[in-house]
């Protein structure tokens, strides 16, 4: 049978370990060792732009299940682009507005972030210091009134320049400001060395990375096959090897051993 | 009369419990009646970002499987491994054998929510006679 045994150590600000552990008595053959170090650090929270995924898809269904009837009785009723521009932000904006304020919704976000998005959808369509509006854009930019497309054709023109539009400001429109924790990343932070019986040498001058992806047990193991007499003992040494600026009071310090020994059933 | 022949098919059992930030907590359980053998066990987070530091023992039938003190990273199955990698082989009986997990969290500063679901999978097996 194998099992593991963990030993565990707290490292003070630039300290070094040498301690003498005693191993599981059952122990009667180790098989792995292998050692973990880790610096966890107090650090404060900071804010980033989380940049949400486009929704291109939820857009163009509301704007094409919602919104193309009512366009049959716009563009050839209106004589000049100034009037149809006028019916365009007296009669249709709003409803543009409140189909794609109300339909682009981010579960997942909390509640004063949804307001955030909502709020700057709303500010995209209507126009405001940062946005020419949809109007404007429509009328301007992308000349729906000039343009000779037959009836059926310009609406999906013009939904087209809608999703356009809101595509081209996405990177302002759907972002939220999140919090996070930065982390520190990895380091080298010493040699570890582990002697039985204070003269088989397991590990010597193993370099100790802290911080670092662990992987699972069984690939982190480095084998070993060494037979022990009962009542070994282990010597940890650590040395640390830490610049000054990576000095740290908060490095813990494991060992992990496999071993196998011999099962006394009942 | 045909012979019949034994089978072993693998099952699987979840522990499942909630971990607030900071928390240590104990879980007892048992085995399922119809298991006859724990051949493994491993671990999954609802948030992974919740990994670093955070330890865990696991006793099955008072028999010290995994042992205090060990991080949970060393036995977390994330989507891109096989799970029969990660997981620790251990070989016990189940059988109705009580479980015993004891789970310390340590992401205080990890962007991690206010609570996540800790979910421990016992890889399972039984005799069947076909």
């Amino acid at each position: 049978m194998k099992r593991y045994h963990v030993i565990t150590y707290p490292i003070g600000y630039n300290e070094n370990v040498n301690e003498e552990a005693l191993l599981p008595a059952n122990c009667d053959n180790i098989t792995g060792v292998f050692a973990t170090i880790s610096g966890k650090k107090e650090v404060a929270l900071s804010d980033y732009d989380l940049v949400l995924p486009f929704p291109q898809t939820v857009i163009v269904s509301l704007l094409y299940d919602n919104l193309t009837s009512l366009f049959y009785t716009f563009m050839l009723s209106r004589s000049t682009k100034e009037i149809a521009k006028q019916y365009f932000i007296d009669e249709m904006l709003p409803q543009f507005v409140n189909y794609l304020k109300n339909g682009i919704v981010y579960d997942t976000l909390s509640e004063a972030q949804k307001t955030v998005v909502a709020d700057n959808i709303q500010a995209l369509l209507e126009g405001s210091d940062d946005y020419e509006g949809l109007a404007d854009y429509l009328f301007e930019t992308a000349k729906v009134f000039e343009t000779d497309y037959a009836v059926s054709d310009l609406i999906y023109y013009l939904l087209d320049c809608t999703l356009q539009y809101i595509y081209d400001h996405r990177l302002t429109v759907f972002v939220v400001t999140s919090q996070h924790y930065e982390q520190s990343t990895d380091f080298d932070a010493g040699n570890l060395t582990l002697l039985i019986n204070g003269n088989k040498f397991m590990l010597r001058d193993y370099v100790l990375t802290a911080n670092r992806k662990l992987r699972s047990i069984t690939k982190e193991v480095v084998p070993l096959n060494e037979p022990l007499e009962s009542n070994s003992n282990l010597n940890i040494v650590f040395k640390n090897t830490l610049s000054e600026e990576q000095l740290t009071d908060d490095l813990t310090l494991k060992v992990y051993i496999e071993y196998e020994y011999e099962r006394t059933t009942a | 009369m045909e012979e019949k022949k034994l089978i072993t098919k693998k099952k699987l059992q979840v522990v499942k419990f909630s971990v607030k930030k900071g928390e240590a907590l104990d879980k007892n359980s048992n085995t399922k009646m119809e298991h006859d053998r724990v051949v493994g066990a491993f671990v999954r987070l609802s948030n992974p970002d919740a990994l670093q530091g955070a330890t865990i023992r696991l006793l099955i039938d008072d028999i010290e499987i995994i042992p205090a003190d060990t991080e949970v990273a060393l036995l977390h199955h994330s989507d891109d491994m096989s799970i029969n990698d990660v997981a620790y082989p251990v070989n016990e009986k189940a059988k109705n054998s009580t479980i015993k997990v004891s789970y310390a969290d340590n992401s205080e500063n990890l962007a991690v929510g206010e609570e996540y679901d800790v979910r421990l999978y016992l890889m399972t097996e039984v005799d069947v006679k076909q």
